[in-house]
């Protein structure tokens, strides 16, 4: 008898239980099921963690960092880069390198607001204008400084050749492959730079724990430049109105070609 | 009382309800048939009832024309008041539909029911599978999505293949030489009015026959169905165990359709309905179209198909395999019904079953599909690049900018159609990468022309380090005759430098 009216509230019990689960289920939550806001449109797509995610982040790495490409979560590289730069590589991309255009009238993907979003998200996410208040940092593009390569080589010795010498622990920038990859531009950001989520230092401690001047960059950029082997440095050569070093005809023309 | 009492008889009297009802529902069937594995029948047919209860309710507001169709489904996704639901239950119905319908004809066929005298019964079933494929077909037509136009144009381009008449079908099929306005209109007379009929029919026929020839005893194994002895056997087996399938052998059947009702709804609540994915326009190409899933199997085999055996999968093995399926009542009329003496029987099911169920797994994860985005999205995995020469850093990021990530995976993220990158440097040397860039092979499209010696310099430099630590990288069993000089991007003439460049 007593079995029975247990097996019997047993019964109820978890009849008690599932109506209630099923009211909390219609009533109370969403159900999982219920359709979202629907399928944006990639075109429509305005958020920058999914357009970064998406767009941005093979190359560049998670959160900005940790990626193959140019670091960009980076207070100092979002302070030396001018905004409309950072625009401008975004859209246009940098011919020559692995950076491609990213604007549609460029062939790429994103419309002119996706490529603000990304420009507006980058620097509201990752810029920290307040670290360098009022400290000099060098000027994105060297323009108006003219490189020494005597000069530079002396400086490659100095404060390069120990990590970047050929044969040398983090490996060779000498390297004629390397030189045929990258731009003057690009030579020159990484200087400034450095790679803070590898372990590269930047401009501030590599002249021997000192920082680097404006001209010693651009005296290294333009020791690179020469090593670059002549016939790439050829193919490269292109229209480079306002750019920087006009005393180093190949540092010059394609200074304006940018960041990889 | 006394005069509805009255109408009742006159009413029975005039449409013979109650004698009806005995020669249905009251039917003698044997005892051994009220049985778990005989409850797949009649939960098929639960399964259509929701469809055309839904699916007309659904017909309330869908616009079969090509520009409001997609509408009225975001309409009832997101403005009609629960309809994303009644589409969900319309979707999961009809999966559940084709499932339990794959059920039944399993057991029927392990069971032997398609044996003498039952062979209409099997006959009329196949027609039926074919009907509800068909819906399923023109069902997903319906959502007028990306993985409607696709599918219907994988579809159309099958039976354009098909010796003289190819073209006269597609046209038939289409309504037109391409996927237009009418085509829609086509498929959803199809889905709403033609097949239902026609399954309506033959679902009258299916269950007259099993009410006329007698639902399938359970096998005994060791019992040989003979055409000469089997009538009195069953009648034997009636008249000693039968017993009335209302209110006797149905409790089962029941039990097991609530549990299919309460499932359809938990599902449609929990998954919600499918899609509809994205605008129907084949300009876009990123897109990963996908049929349902019982076309999944189907998908992935016309995907992995050598050319050589296209015309043999697409047309002559269904063809066969539907008139051996047509046949098999005639062919295995007698004997054995029992599963546990029809090792043959038991194993091909295993088989089928196995290789639909791969395929549809393949279909559904398709690996020979690249993975578009991953070589903007995919990040090169940090244990990469940890330690990495300047131009090997800059080898990882040409590897994704050449979008070689899209077919060749990198930690797990990419593409599979190409092999995972992840320890290719223990499976070729520098120079054989050299050649397989450049020179392609093996599916792998020739990059040549489309790369530079220094970035193919960058990249195989950066696709030797990826090996694990503890395996030493590849190297050549002799030592090699020429070594291309270390910096070969300088003996490059300038010109072809700069064409390589485009």
């Amino acid at each position: 008898m007593s079995k029975s009216r247990n097996s019997m509230q047993t019964r109820r019990r978890i009849s008690l239980f599932s109506s209630v689960l099923l009211l909390l289920c219609v009533a109370g939550c969403e159900p999982p099921g219920k359709p979202g806001a629907g399928e944006v449109s990639a075109e429509d797509v305005m958020d920058f963690p999914t357009l970064y995610a998406t767009n941005c982040q093979g190359c560049h790495g998670v959160d900005g960092k940790n990626g193959a490409a140019r670091i960009l979560n980076d207070p100092l590289y979002l302070t030396v880069i001018p905004k409309d730069q950072l625009q401008e590589t975004i859209e246009m991309g940098r011919p020559g390198t692995a950076m491609p255009a990213w604007a549609q009238s460029q062939g790429g993907p994103l419309t002119p607001k996706q490529v603000t979003a990304l420009v507006n998200g980058i620097e509201q996410n990752w810029a920290k204008p307040v670290n360098f208040h009022g400290a000099a940092v060098p000027s994105y593009s060297g323009e108006g400084v003219n490189g020494n390569a005597d000069n530079g080589r002396k400086l490659f010795g100095r404060d390069c050749f120990m990590c970047h010498g050929p044969g040398a622990r983090i490996g060779s920038v000498t390297d004629a492959s390397f030189l045929s990859l990258v731009t003057d531009q690009a030579l020159r950001t990484s200087i400034i730079v450095g790679r803070p989520d590898f372990g590269m230092p930047d401009y501030r401690v590599l002249g021997l724990g000192h920082a680097l001047s404006d001209q010693d960059i651009s005296d290294l950029v333009a020791y690179l430049a020469e090593k670059r082997p002549p016939a790439v440095t050829a193919a490269l050569v292109g229209p480079a109105p306002g750019a920087g070093n006009e005393g180093n005809k190949s540092t010059g023309s394609s200074s304006e070609r940018g960041t990889q | 009382m006394k005069t509805l009492r009255n109408m009742a008889v006159w009413l029975d009297e005039r449409l013979h309800l109650t004698a009806l009802w005995a020669s249905s529902a009251g039917h003698e069937v044997p005892a051994t048939s009220g049985s778990w594995w005989y409850v797949f029948g009649s939960a098929t047919l639960l399964c259509f009832i929701i469809q055309v209860i839904t699916g007309a309710c659904l017909a309330f507001v869908y616009i079969p024309s090509t520009s409001e169709a997609y509408t009225s489904l975001q309409y009832l996704n997101h403005v009609q008041f629960w309809g994303w639901y009644l589409r969900a239950i319309h979707y999961w119905g009809s999966n559940c539909m084709v499932a339990f319908m794959t059920c039944h004809m399993i057991q029927v066929f392990l069971f032997g029911a398609y044996k003498y005298p039952r062979e209409l019964t099997w006959i009329s079933g196949l027609f039926l599978l074919l009907c509800t494929l068909g819906m399923a077909f023109t069902g997903q037509v319906m959502r007028w999505d990306q993985d409607a136009y696709w599918g219907l144009s994988i579809g159309a381009s099958i039976m354009g293949r098909i010796p003289l008449i190819g073209g006269q079908l597609v046209h038939l099929l289409l309504a037109g030489p391409i996927i237009a306005g009418e085509t829609l209109s086509r498929f959803f007379t199809l889905h709403v009015f033609i097949i239902p009929g026609l399954i309506i029919a033959i679902i009258v026929m299916h269950l007259r026959l099993v009410l006329a020839k007698g639902i399938n005893e359970y096998p005994r194994p060791g019992y040989q169905v003979h055409r000469a002895t089997y009538d009195a056997d069953y009648a034997d087996i009636i008249r000693k165990e039968g017993v009335p399938f209302v209110p006797k052998a149905v409790d089962k059947d029941l039990i097991f359709s609530a549990f299919v009702i309460v499932l359809i709804l938990v599902l449609a609540l929990v998954f919600g309905p499918k899609g509809p994915k994205g605008i129907p326009d084949p300009a876009l190409v990123d897109t990963n179209p996908r049929p349902d899933f019982y076309f999944l199997s189907i998908f992935a085999a016309l995907a992995l198909l050598p050319d050589w055996m296209e015309m043999l999968v697409m047309f002559i093995a269904p063809a066969i395999g539907l008139l051996y399926l047509l046949a098999l009542p005639f062919i295995s009329n007698t004997g054995e019904k029992s599963a546990r003496r029809r090792p043959v029987a038991v194993l091909s099911v295993i088989l089928i079953v196995l290789v639909i169920v791969t395929l549809a797994w393949y279909g559904e994860t398709s690996p020979w599909s690249p993975d578009m985005v991953a070589w903007s999205g995919a990040a090169v995995p940090v244990k990469f690049l940890k330690g990495r020469t300047p131009l090997q850093m800059h080898g990882a990021t040409l590897l994704q900018n050449k979008q070689c990530r899209n077919c060749h995976s990198l930690g797990g993220e990419g593409g599979e159609r190409g092999p995972s990158l992840d320890a290719v440097a223990t499976r070729l040397t520098a120079d054989q990468m050299v050649r397989q860039i450049i020179q392609g092979g093996g599916n792998m499209p020739a990059y040549g022309k489309k790369v530079t010696p220094p970035e193919v310099d960058a990249m195989v430099s950066f696709m030797t380090t990826l090996r694990p630590e503890s395996t030493p990288p590849s190297r050549d069993s002799a030592p090699p005759m020429n070594k291309l000089p270390r910096d070969f991007a300088v003996v490059l003439p300038p010109a072809e430098q700069a064409d390589a460049k485009k």
